[in-house]
């Protein structure tokens, strides 16, 4: 943890590159502010992401446009049944190396800065973890060999939340190395005609890095320097902890985890850079809790069958939890804002 | 500048900090004040039942009321805000994003003061107003509202004396009115009824009082009786005197001035004695002196001693036999007593027949058969037995019943053998 906050200068210019790599990507995917702004923060907080929605709506796109605008190596990997952990972390080939046959290590496509992992609940869970492990560790282990990943290292995780016959949905242990799961939403009909407008089929669009892989590093670690207030991160310890015990833990069989704290406490320094403040705040918690938190919420049998959502409980929560954790008397009624 | 942005914000967090916190102790004293009501109600009726000074009450409730302050405080204490906190939800309430708590820390500037910088709560006047409103109620209706005046220093109401002693008074009354009995002897009485009356209330209806008052009442009963009786025998024999044949009075004179003598003295020796000069004045009658009275005399004493019937009459029904029973002694009409005369009484069993002079025996029969009821005799008869040739009976004898019909219809047929039949004859000859 940084003893120094960032200062107002750091953080403007640091909002400044934002804002243009914002804005190149809102020229790749339409519509989608809200979701590009959180896979900006997510990768400021250097988390890795889980990204579901249904075929066509451009999470591919987003990831190479977002590869191509920081300048960054970007790897895809469709995600198959038959494939091998060594077709993700990569194999010793055996080679003559200074006239000696040796064993040498090709680092498979998990080695790039940013890996787009399409559809990870198609592989086995032996290739899932292959993946998560380096997810977790950013090296990868291989005939006992470690190897480091580069740095920045995203892992952009697609799901399908159709056609699950054949798939192996990710444990919950899993989930919870990735920053966010993030849904994306179909389009309205301005933007659909937007789309047809401007896109044609296998024409990828055209975009400018705005950013260096150096610049991306940098602002990632002024994110981790912005302010979290007391305030609010005892709001954020209340919200998890809420995942545990209280009325809108009802249904939850097991809540979110330390990590899941660290991870919202990251995400709202991160949202707080993203609009150029020093430091971040109860709001930033409230609009990144859900992404944060829902895939990490197991519910029980019986919440299930009664169709309740991770989503819903997370609604509960930001509803009965204040932000100021002293509850106003019932004199003092809440003015109607 | 940011000073003054400092000074601004914690001021208004220091005051909102302040309200919120006046917000619980008050929610917390509300239910004294309530309960202050309800015993500030209680106090002042019971107060104004006894008619006392509210002032120590007064005391009382203020010093209860100052510990319910100091109580309820102790409890909110613990839900109260700090101006620091204060800055948080006002970050919460006005979207500041945390710039107020971030400031304090040091942490970028100052936001800059905003008129209407308050916490997003204001008072629920209904739920702050009710229980004081409520309690002030409840005090003011106890100071209203009507009671009943203190029972206790009322006079009790009087309690009726026993009805016997004003039927026994209205005796008193009446004998004393009539001027003919002893003022003595009234007076006697008189007295022991006002010992009875001067008895406290609460004595009246015990049992002995009851009973001495019974036993007055029969004495006074018994003593009017007789000089109710004494008086119409002489009266009765006064005007038998009078009126009876001279032929007559030489026979009946001893017999009327011995009844006249014996009357005299038993109203002079009785429990109410005739007065001296009533008293005097029979004396020195008899049967032919009384004949001798002009009717001026006569009727003024016969006045005066009907009088005297009248008033010894009041509470039970004047009795004549006594007067009959002696007029007819001395007429010789005898009543079967040893004064009677000769003669048996009436009623009375005795061994000769009474001849009714006869010839004929009556007998009443009723035809009217519609009110026989069961068991009444419907006729009598004699002739052949009836037998009815178109059905067959079994063999009847006599001295048997039988009937006809069932239930309350049945009629009933005694066939007499020989014998009963002449008994019956005899019976009715």
């Amino acid at each position: 943890m940084p003893d120094i906050s960032a200062d107002s200068n750091t953080v403007n210019s640091a909002a400044t590159k934002l804002r243009r790599l914002r804005g190149a990507l809102n020229q790749v995917l339409f519509g989608q502010e809200a979701f590009v702004d959180a896979v900006l923060t997510g990768l400021l907080s250097r988390g890795h992401l889980l990204l579901e929605g249904l075929p066509g709506l451009g999470k591919t796109e987003l990831v190479k446009g977002l590869a191509r605008a920081l300048h960054i190596q970007m790897h895809r990997v469709q995600f198959t049944p038959d494939l091998l952990p060594g077709d993700i972390t990569g194999n010793p080939i055996l080679q003559e190396v200074d006239g000696r046959r040796a064993f040498v290590f090709q680092p498979g496509p998990i080695f790039a800065n940013l890996v787009l992992a399409d559809e990870i609940n198609r592989a086995s869970p032996k290739t899932q973890s292959a993946l998560l492990e380096a997810m977790q560790e950013r090296s990868v282990t291989v005939m006992g060999e470690t190897h480091q990943l580069p740095d920045p290292f995203f892992v952009l995780a697609t799901q399908n939340p159709i056609e699950l016959e054949g798939t192996y949905p990710l444990p919950e242990a899993q989930l919870d190395r990735f920053l966010f799961k993030l849904e994306i939403t179909r389009n309205s009909v301005p933007i659909l005609q937007k789309i047809v407008q401007n896109r044609q089929i296998g024409v990828e669009p055209a975009i400018e890095p705005v950013m260096s892989r150096e610049e991306l590093v940098e602002l990632c670690d002024v994110a981790s320097t912005i302010h979290l207030p007391d305030v609010v991160a005892n709001y954020i310890a209340r919200i998890v902890n809420g995942t545990h015990e209280g009325s809108a833990a009802e249904g939850v069989k097991f809540g979110a985890s330390p990590r899941a704290a660290m991870a919202l406490a990251a995400a709202a320094r991160s949202a707080a850079l993203l609009e150029g403040r020093l430091n971040a705040s109860f709001e930033d918690v409230e609009r990144l809790a859900a992404p944060v938190l829902q895939h990490r919420i197991v519910l029980d049998y019986t919440a299930r069958l009664a169709g309740k959502t991770p989503a819903e409980v997370v609604r509960a929560l930001l509803a009965a939890i204040p932000k100021q954790d002293k509850a106003a008397p019932d004199v003092l009624k809440a003015a109607k804002v | 500048m940011a000073d003054s942005d400092r000074a601004f914000w914690l001021r208004r967090a220091r005051r909102e900090a302040f309200r919120f916190n006046f917000g619980w102790w008050v929610q917390l004293f509300l239910p004294w004040v309530f309960g202050l009501g309800i015993l500030g109600a209680v106090g002042m009726l019971v107060l104004r039942t006894v008619s006392q000074g509210i002032g120590g009450f007064a005391i009382a409730a203020f010093c209860l009321a100052l510990a319910g302050m100091a109580f309820a405080w102790f409890l909110a204490r613990k839900r109260f805000l700090s101006p620091v906190e204060a800055l948080a939800r006002l970050d919460a309430d006005l979207g500041l994003h945390n710039r107020l708590s971030s400031a304090f820390q040091g942490i970028g500037d100052w936001p800059s003061p905003r008129p209407h910088a308050n916490l997003a709560l204001h008072w629920n006047l209904g739920s702050v107003l009710r229980p004081p409103l409520i309690a002030m109620a409840l005090v003011a209706a106890s100071i209203v509202i009507p009671l009943p005046k203190d029972q206790s220093n009322a006079p009790t109401p009087a309690t009726a004396s026993p009805p016997s002693w004003d039927s026994i008074q209205v005796r008193l009354d009446a004998l004393q009115n009539s001027e003919i009995v002893q003022t003595e002897a009234i007076d006697a009485l008189q007295r022991s009824l006002d010992a009875l009356r001067n008895q406290s209330a609460d004595q009246w209806y015990r049992h002995e009082s009851l009973e001495a008052s019974d036993q007055l009442r029969e004495q006074i009963d018994q003593s009017a009786g007789n000089l109710q009786e004494q008086l119409e025998i002489a009266l009765g024999v006064m005007e038998t005197a009078r009126n009876v044949e001279k032929s007559q009075l030489q026979t009946l004179a001893r017999s009327l001035d011995n009844a006249l003598d014996q009357t005299i003295r038993g109203m002079e020796l009785g429990a109410l004695p005739l007065n001296e000069q009533t008293l005097s004045q029979l004396k020195g009658l008899d049967s032919s002196k009384v004949r001798q009275l002009s009717s001026g005399e006569w009727k003024s004493l016969s006045e005066k001693l009907k009088a005297g019937v009248t008033a010894s009459s009041i509470g039970h029904s004047a009795g004549t036999k006594a007067r009959e029973a002696v007029l007819a002694s001395i007429l010789g009409q005898g009543a079967g007593d040893v004064d009677r005369g000769p003669g048996a009484a009436p009623l009375m069993l005795k061994t000769e027949k009474t001849q009714l002079g006869t010839t004929q025996t009556e007998s009443v029969q009723n035809d009217d058969l519609s009110r026989a009821a069961v068991g009444d005799l419907a006729g009598l008869s004699s002739g052949e037995p009836r037998e009815d040739k178109a059905t067959w009976t079994p063999g009847q004898s006599g001295g048997e019943n039988s009937s006809i019909g069932s239930g309350s219809e049945a009629v009933w047929d005694q066939v007499a053998t020989p014998d009963e039949q002449e008994a019956l004859r005899r019976f009715f000859r």
